[in-house]
């Protein structure tokens, strides 16, 4: 006999059972008609005939059946009538059914909304051919993984190595776009070799993109981003080879780039691409770590080939800082911000906590549901129903439930994801400039998920009470009148509250996780960072360089610029005082370089220190109250042609001259500086990660002008709000070409910036109070019945003249036990949560007693109010009614 | 004791349907004529009886359904002997041989 052929048979009649059945009566009928014709030949009238026929071919409707299930000793059919019977049995309690399958919706809705955001910002290969020869370069130091590098190294590695099929440098950028109504747009862009296009391997949707021979200076090309084209362009097709104002300059538009070529993992949705255009002194300079790197490895060369290759051309050379370089896969890559990915994890880590105590939950509901069910299944195992049946059945009505949850759920994550997809940006991106929105897509693998999550949910919970369901005695059962306290009972209530045990373990765990996690966030956010936030008013200014490009002329122009804006600034009602920077000090400051100290020895090759290099106007460290500690800051006399000066931070002073004064030393820096000044240091509120270094330079911007972008801030005495438009309006008056973007108060600039973690944090206390509510309606529900079942006993003792507080204690002890042994384990889970997170995220590690005191409180209050409300009710009992009851 | 009662008339039943379909494809009806003639009209089969026994067999890979054209050009369902079903023929028959002698010989000596 072969298996094979009778699962074919079963599967096959399975799919066609309805076309068997028609099959099967066709024969039948064949037989029939056939022998009644015979018997008419042989001479019998037709009704003699027909009833002849069906004398000798016995019962039809026996034969019919056997066929049939021999036929299909069908599974499939037996399923199906499990499911049938399932939503039946759930319809009858809808009660219960509804708690159930809206206590597996919000877990598996929170769990499948984190997975789908870890699965967008962790898991999705970029949109472009083979992905796997994509990789990012970034240089390293001992203070950070992921430092850009400078033009003229890349220029190098670009011309030695042999790994690579192409390697483009790129850098943010911003253009000012003038729309026909003379009003400027900032057009948030990419400034880029000419390789980075092929390297990724994606045509233009319009157009072609630009060729090596544009990406030099005075180049006037652009190709559009997706996005822009539809915004600002409407979408036109004739849009290639029209001219638009960018930066003041006549620039035409030669491509427009497919929407999927819109990465959110490498810089979302840009506006538009130039060329990099790099300067003959910008691609001598070693100083400006400003490029970001990625290339296309030839086939058959991996990532750590490339990277030794790499490594010996950096050896070869001998102008490179010898730092040492890194290669990370694209698909690895992308979501750059480590803390941010961590947190993720995180997150979706303590999301799991919900999913398990919702489990717990139901298992327990399961529970108690399959005691009330004691008699239907013993008379169904009576009446010969096997037990391996009867666990069928209950796992069957689980995996229902579980299913209409996971569905549920994923309609709910589907809108907590449009909620959070608005916040994604901040989270990405160095949350410099505004991006727009990026979609959280619900993929196959959400879906997958989902379905996983569903399935595995419903056979936890479904298993333990099917296997004690299905042990249960018949004869016990049947003759027990209703109680169910039979041999499995005591396992029950055994199991009952080994569940609600595990469920507060769980929620304590959850709890002192997620206290800590936003303890640590307030903690964070809340150091002084080192500079005044409050009364302060910034914006950003992006040059247009047809005025003020980077040789003298412009730079010149840029300081008349500055100067009279200045003038014009300060002039405004509320303003104390005015001043400008290359960047502003929420997320990090945007340059660093390597230096070495005159008079100390020479660090070895690659351990040269990194400091951030920050210009500055004068009246910098005034506006933002940054205290001077030693020395003097800038002033108006320091000019481009005064003596080379530095102010630095007084952790590069405890550092490098821990006994001696720092002014007057001189650091070679691109150039030897001397040092005039120290101030304390800067934090970056926004960075929760340790700076990537604590050094921090400070240069007069009349010595080291800026590319394009400039900061501006104002220290003011009133609302800074009103404020905004006088700044606009200045910034008009100075120059009607020229835009002011981003115009907010530093405190606004801080909590949009760190909207993502105070978001996650929201999200996780979300959780957290979703965890606690689900314990506490188990620990109800558990003492509620076992009240419930203690009726008769509860009636006696009073009858006896038990005192109502003692009923009280009787019933509450029981739950603190059950409270207290949670508590015990929770403590366990916790300091292992606060270990995890701790490993995880080291920015937020702590362990602070007091949250976890605070949080054990918080649950042993809900779980005995939980527990008090059953055993009130147990003091209300009425002992004759519950005697006669029993 | 009334299965393995069952199971002989069965399996006798199993006997009869091979060898009658081994000399070649074969309907149901058609099936349980030829059973009835060949044995002179001895073995009368309860003619419904065949069918679960058909499928049965079907199931156990022995013979393989087809659905065809009868003599009177209806739709009928033909059987005809797979490999192994010709092999269960051969192995039956042995053993029905086997026991028929037995009972023969308790039958004469008794």
């Amino acid at each position: 006999m072969n298996p094979l052929r009778t699962i074919w048979h079963r599967l096959r009649s399975l799919a066609q059972s309805r076309a068997a059945k028609r099959e099967i009566d066709e024969e039948l009928r064949f037989h029939l008609d056939q022998r009644i014709a015979e018997n008419i030949a042989a001479g019998m009238t037709p009704d003699e005939a027909a009833r002849d026929a069906r004398k000798r071919f016995g019962n039809l409707q026996t034969v019919r059946e056997e066929c049939r299930e021999t036929r299909g000793a069908n599974p499939g059919e037996t399923i199906w009538m499990d499911i049938k019977f399932a939503a039946r049995m759930l319809r009858r309690r809808p009660g219960f059914t509804a708690v159930a399958v809206l206590t597996l919706a919000l877990g598996i809705g929170a769990n499948t909304s984190m997975f789908s955001l870890l699965n967008l910002l962790l898991f999705r290969p970029g949109p472009y051919p083979h992905p796997d020869r994509l990789v990012r370069i970034y240089r390293t130091s001992p203070q950070a993984q992921d430092w850009p590098h400078s033009a003229a190294d890349l220029i190098d590695y670009h011309e030695q190595n042999t790994s690579f099929e192409k390697m483009a440098f790129y850098d943010w950028d911003v253009f000012n776009l003038t729309r026909p109504d003379d009003s400027a747009r900032l057009l948030l862009g990419i400034s880029t070799t000419a390789d980075l296009f092929p390297a990724l391997g994606v045509n233009p949707l319009l157009g072609r993109v630009f060729d090596t021979n544009e990406d030099q200076p005075g180049n006037a090309v652009v190709v559009l981003g997706y996005n822009c084209w539809h915004r600002d362009f409407g979408a036109a097709t004739n849009i290639i080879g029209r001219t638009v104002r960018l930066n003041g300059e006549s620039v035409c538009v030669i491509g427009v780039m497919p929407a999927n070529f819109d990465y959110p993992l490498l810089w979302g949705k840009v506006d538009a691409w130039r060329p990099l255009a790099l300067t003959p002194e910008q691609r001598q300079d070693r100083g400006n770590h400003a490029y970001l790197a990625l290339g296309r490895l030839k086939p058959g060369i991996s990532s750590p080939q490339a990277e030794a290759e790499m490594k010996a051309v950096c050896a070869r050379l001998p102008n490179v800082g010898h730092d040492s370089l890194r290669f990370v896969p694209l698909v690895k890559s992308g979501f750059g911000e480590v803390v941010g990915q961590r947190m993720l994890y995180c997150s979706l880590g303590l999301v799991g906590f919900v999913l398990l105590i919702a489990c717990a939950n139901l298992a327990n509901l399961q529970l108690a549901r399959a005691a009330q069910r004691w008699r239907e299944f013993a008379v169904r195992s009576a009446l010969g129903a096997s037990r391996i049946r009867l666990m069928r059945q209950l796992l069957t009505e689980s995996l229902l439930v579980s299913a209409v949850g996971g569905a549920l759920g994923l309609a709910l994550a589907c809108c907590i994801n449009t909620i959070i997809s608005r916040r994604i940006p901040l989270l990405m991106a160095g949350g410099r400039f505004n991006l727009p929105s990026i979609d959280v897509p619900l993929d196959v693998r959400v879906f997958l998920f989902a379905l996983i999550c569903s399935v595995v949910t419903g056979i936890i919970f479904g298993v333990a009470p099917a296997w004690l369901a299905s042990r249960s005695d018949v004869n016990d059962a049947l003759k027990e009148d209703r109680r169910g306290a039979t041999a499995g009972g005591r396992w029950q209530n055994w199991l009952r509250q080994a569940f609600i045990v595990a469920e507060i373990a769980l929620a304590l765990s959850m709890l002192a996780g997620t206290g800590l996690f936003i303890g640590r966030l307030k903690q964070l956010t809340g150091i002084d960072p080192g500079w005044r936030v409050n009364g302060l008013l910034t914006g950003a200014i992006v040059m247009n360089t047809s005025v003020y490009s980077g040789g003298a002329d412009g730079q010149k122009a840029q300081a008349a610029f500055r100067q009279e804006l200045e003038t014009r600034l300060n002039a405004l009602p509320g303003v104390e005082s005015v001043s400008f920077s290359r960047s502003f000090p929420i997320w990090g400051f945007n340059s660093s370089g390597n230096f070495t100290i005159k008079g100390q020895p020479a660090p070895k090759s690659g351990e040269a220190p990194v400091a951030y290099k920050e210009p500055v106007s004068p009246a910098y460290f005034q506006t933002l109250g940054i205290r001077i500690q030693q020395g003097r800051v800038f002033t108006p006399d320091d000019t481009a042609e005064s003596p080379r000066v530095l102010v630095i931070n007084e952790s590069m002073a405890r550092q490098f001259w821990p006994r001696a004064n720092p002014i007057g030393k001189r650091i070679n820096i691109g150039g030897e500086r001397e040092i005039v000044g120290v101030v304390n240091d800067i934090r970056f509120p926004a960075d929760l990660s340790p700076p990537d270094s604590p050094f921090q330079i400070f240069y007069p911007l009349s010595q080291m002008p800026v590319d394009r972008v400039f900061y501006v801030a104002l220290r003011t005495k009133m609302d800074s709000e009103s404020l905004a438009d006088g700044l606009r309006r200045a910034v008009a008056a100075v120059d009607p070409d020229q835009s002011i973007t981003e115009i907010q108060s530093a405190r606004e600039a801080i909590e949009k910036a760190i909207t993502g973690f105070s978001l996650l944090g929201t999200l996780l206390g979300v959780f957290a109070a979703l965890g606690l509510a689900l314990a506490a309606i188990g620990i109800y529900g558990v003492i509620s019945y076992s009240v419930a079942q203690r009726t008769g006993e509860i009636g006696i003792r009073m009858a006896l003249g038990a005192q109502k507080h003692q009923v009280l204690w009787l019933v509450l002890r029981q739950g603190i036990v059950l409270c207290l042994a949670g508590t015990l384990f929770g403590f366990g889970g916790a300091v292992v949560t606060a270990r995890l997170l701790s490993a995880l995220l080291p920015e937020l590690s702590t362990t602070n007693p007091i949250t976890f005191g605070t949080m054990t409180v918080l649950l042993m209050a809900v779980a005995l109010l939980a527990c008090y409300i059953p055993a009130r009710r147990a003091t209300r009992v009425n002992p004759i009614t519950a005697l006669r009851y029993e | 004791m009334t299965a393995t009662k069952a199971e002989l008339l069965q399996g006798t039943l199993d006997l009869l349907i091979l060898k009658t379909i081994a000399a070649g494809p074969m309907h149901g009806f058609a099936i349980a004529q030829r059973i009835q003639q060949c044995s002179e009209d001895v073995l009368v089969v309860e003619e419904g009886s065949l069918y679960p026994c058909l499928y049965r067999m079907e199931s156990k890979g022995w013979i393989r359904a087809e659905w065809g054209k009868s003599e009177n050009n209806r739709r009928a369902k033909y059987y005809e002997l797979t490999r192994a079903g010709r092999k269960q023929l051969e192995e039956e028959t042995a053993i029905w041989e086997r026991v028929h002698r037995a009972i023969t010989l308790v039958l004469r000596t008794a």
